[in-house]
């Protein structure tokens, strides 16, 4: 390659983990050879910001309206925009406050004489506000699709990853299925291509790197609840990390069937998609307006 | 394999002399067998034969050993390029009638017709193979007495109580007992268990249409991809290139895949060609039981029943395809 990468890191709210974790992979020399890191706050001292870069990797969620500027300006300042991270890419643990009442969560937290003059948003991932090209994700973001990216860009090729559930590596590595021993694990319905380490350590998956776009939530929850799971447990899993693209996907199912494959008005489908019709639309969340 | 005419007569080893078969076996390679951790019964390296676990069917199969999920096609190291050569030698004990005829299936697609996969071919030659017979039914989500198996394996044992018959079904497996010097046991034959599940036809090209049976499967399926991982006889792979940071050296790898993800038929320009869960839940089926016999005249599928049993919504295509049999009558 005759001109290297001109690359950019930068976060919005978050809590850098994802970009840590930059710092920490294992091949960050053999990266930093071989592209031109231009920006990169967390880790170094010089930072060129309002140039043209060929990627910026953004870590964080929209909660407030500088992040929403900044964001653009991100967003104007690069050729690619790679969203790293669950804050980024699904809204992660900031996101649960979609599916909570405003003012109950701002008494947690405020005293009576703030809440006057306090109006929280609605956390959103970066692309209900503008277009990214590519997404890398896991809360924090994995190390190895990162590594898998760069190697990609890198060879000029476009970044892909093909959509399998958590389920296709736990098999691979012989990982009998938690579902099977009785464990609530979301890997039917999480994006899978993270080495499953939960699963590896006992632990069930809680779907930090977002929906397998091709689940099938309906006979998820089914299987759930026969399993006597409640909804109510159900929708705290879901809710946990990735919210907002779990009761969209979910929507989207609903909408898909026919009338007379309509579900009662109590199921766990129907939990999600009045959240995601009433306060979830894209781009259109009423706190958002205004001002 | 040089397979020898099947023959009931066979030699006799009490169940406190296995160790001299496990010596005898270990001269062909590294042993494994079917262990289990307290939890799941999966086929792994052993070296008694008090570790075995010849109870039950393992929930994983042996096909990790000759057909491995990362397999490097070749190497590149700036201008030279290698292949695998060295390839393990290996004896898979105590397996099932269902996971040898699996492998039987899998010679028909690698190894007899051409081109041969070479991988293939390395891993199965290294590949000694001793059977156990089912005395019964071992779970109940086995139908295997539906699928027409074979006698296909190196040695056979035959569990008679406190000892063994063993059989020969190939040279080497004779080879091996001859060094033994057991003593013969005579004919003996044991019946082929039924267990409840079974597959009343294997004739399903006739329902290809009948889809609002075939929905009510792929309504319950997850698109988990778990009924392939888990089969013995899916072979489906896809290749990727795998480089490191300063793009001078690299793999091209073979990774298993699986018909249950859309991605498996995306093609150049966005298509896929099975798009909707129900083509692909009944494309795995017909793939078993009607595309494979017309091309290879034996059953893809062995009826081993881990597509059922480590289904999460246990999923079972049996009885649909029993229903919509039922009906025709």
């Amino acid at each position: 390659m005759s001109e290297k990468l001109k690359v950019g890191i930068f976060g919005i709210t978050g809590c850098m983990g994802c970009q840590l974790n930059i710092l920490y992979q294992k091949e960050l020399l053999q990266i930093l050879d071989a592209i031109d890191l231009r920006a990169f706050p967390v880790g170094k001292e010089v930072n060129l910001e309002n140039e043209e870069f060929d990627i910026i990797f953004l870590e964080g969620v929209v909660v407030n309206r500088r992040d929403l500027e900044d964001l653009q300006r991100y967003r104007k300042m690069t050729k690619k925009l790679v969203a790293i991270g669950a804050c980024a890419t699904d809204g992660c643990v900031p996101a649960i406050k979609n599916f909570m009442n405003n003012k109950n969560v701002e008494r947690s937290v405020y005293k009576e004489s703030e809440l006057e003059s306090m109006h929280s948003l609605d956390p959103r991932p970066i692309d209900d506000f503008v277009k990214v090209d590519h997404y890398i994700y896991g809360c924090p973001m994995d190390k190895m699709e990162f590594l898998q990216f760069m190697k990609q860009t890198l060879l000029g090729k476009e970044f892909k990853v093909a959509a399998k559930p958590i389920c296709y590596e736990c098999n691979l590595r012989e990982r009998g299925c938690l579902l099977e021993q009785g464990i609530e694990c979301m890997g039917p319905v999480t994006f899978g291509n993270c080495s499953v380490m939960c699963p590896l350590k006992n632990y069930p998956c809680v779907g930090c790197r977002g929906p397998y776009p091709d689940a099938n939530f309906e006979a998820y929850f089914s299987m759930l609840e026969d399993k006597g799971v409640d909804k109510e447990t159900i929708a705290r899993h879901m809710n946990r990390f990735a919210g907002v693209k779990f009761a969209r996907l979910i929507q989207k199912e609903k909408e898909g069937k026919g009338e007379e494959e309509k579900e009662d008005e109590n199921s766990c489908m129907d939990l999600f998609c009045h959240v995601a019709k009433d306060r979830l639309k894209k781009g259109d969340a009423s706190c958002w307006g205004g001002n | 394999m040089n397979r020898l005419q099947h023959s009931s007569d066979g030699l006799a080893l009490g169940k406190d002399q296995m160790h001299r078969l496990l010596d005898a076996l270990k001269e062909y390679g590294e042993l494994i067998g079917p262990v289990h951790d307290g939890q799941w019964l999966r086929m792994q390296t052993f070296s008694k034969y008090e570790e075995l676990c010849l109870k039950g069917i393992s929930w994983f199969t042996s096909k990790e050993y000759f057909f491995p999920q990362r397999q490097v096609l070749f190497q590149f190291d700036g201008h030279s390029l290698t292949r695998q050569e060295e390839f393990p030698k290996r004896v898979l004990f105590g397996l099932r009638l269902c996971d040898l005829n699996a492998i039987a299936v899998n010679d028909k697609l690698f190894l007899e017709q051409e081109p041969q996969h070479r991988e293939y071919k390395g891993y199965r030659e290294g590949l000694t193979l001793v059977g156990l017979w089912c005395d019964e039914v071992q779970d109940k989500y086995c139908f295997c007495s539906s699928m027409e198996l074979e006698h296909f394996y190196d040695i056979c044992l035959y569990d008679r109580g406190d000892y063994y018959h063993i059989k020969a079904g190939s040279e080497k497996g004779q080879e091996i007992l001859e060094k033994l010097q057991l003593l013969p046991n005579g004919p003996y034959e044991k019946e082929f268990p039924t267990g409840e599940m079974k597959l009343s036809t294997k004739d399903i090209a006739k329902f290809f249409d009948k889809n609002q049976v075939w929905q009510k499967g792929a309504k319950e399926c997850l698109s988990c991809g778990d009924c392939t991982t888990l089969c013995p006889t899916c072979m489906c792979f896809d290749v990727q290139d795998e480089v490191e940071v300063d793009l001078t050296k690299g793999f091209r790898i073979q990774k298993w895949d699986s018909c249950m993800y859309k991605d498996f038929t995306l093609v150049a320009g966005g298509h896929v060609y099975r798009n909707t869960r129900l083509n692909r839940f009944k494309h795995r089926i017909y793939h078993k039981l009607v595309y494979f016999p017309q091309k290879f005249e034996r059953y893809m599928c062995t009826g081993c029943g881990r597509c059922i049993r480590g289904c999460p919504t246990k999923i079972d295509w049996i009885g649909l395809v029993n229903e919509m049999e039922g009906e025709t009558q």
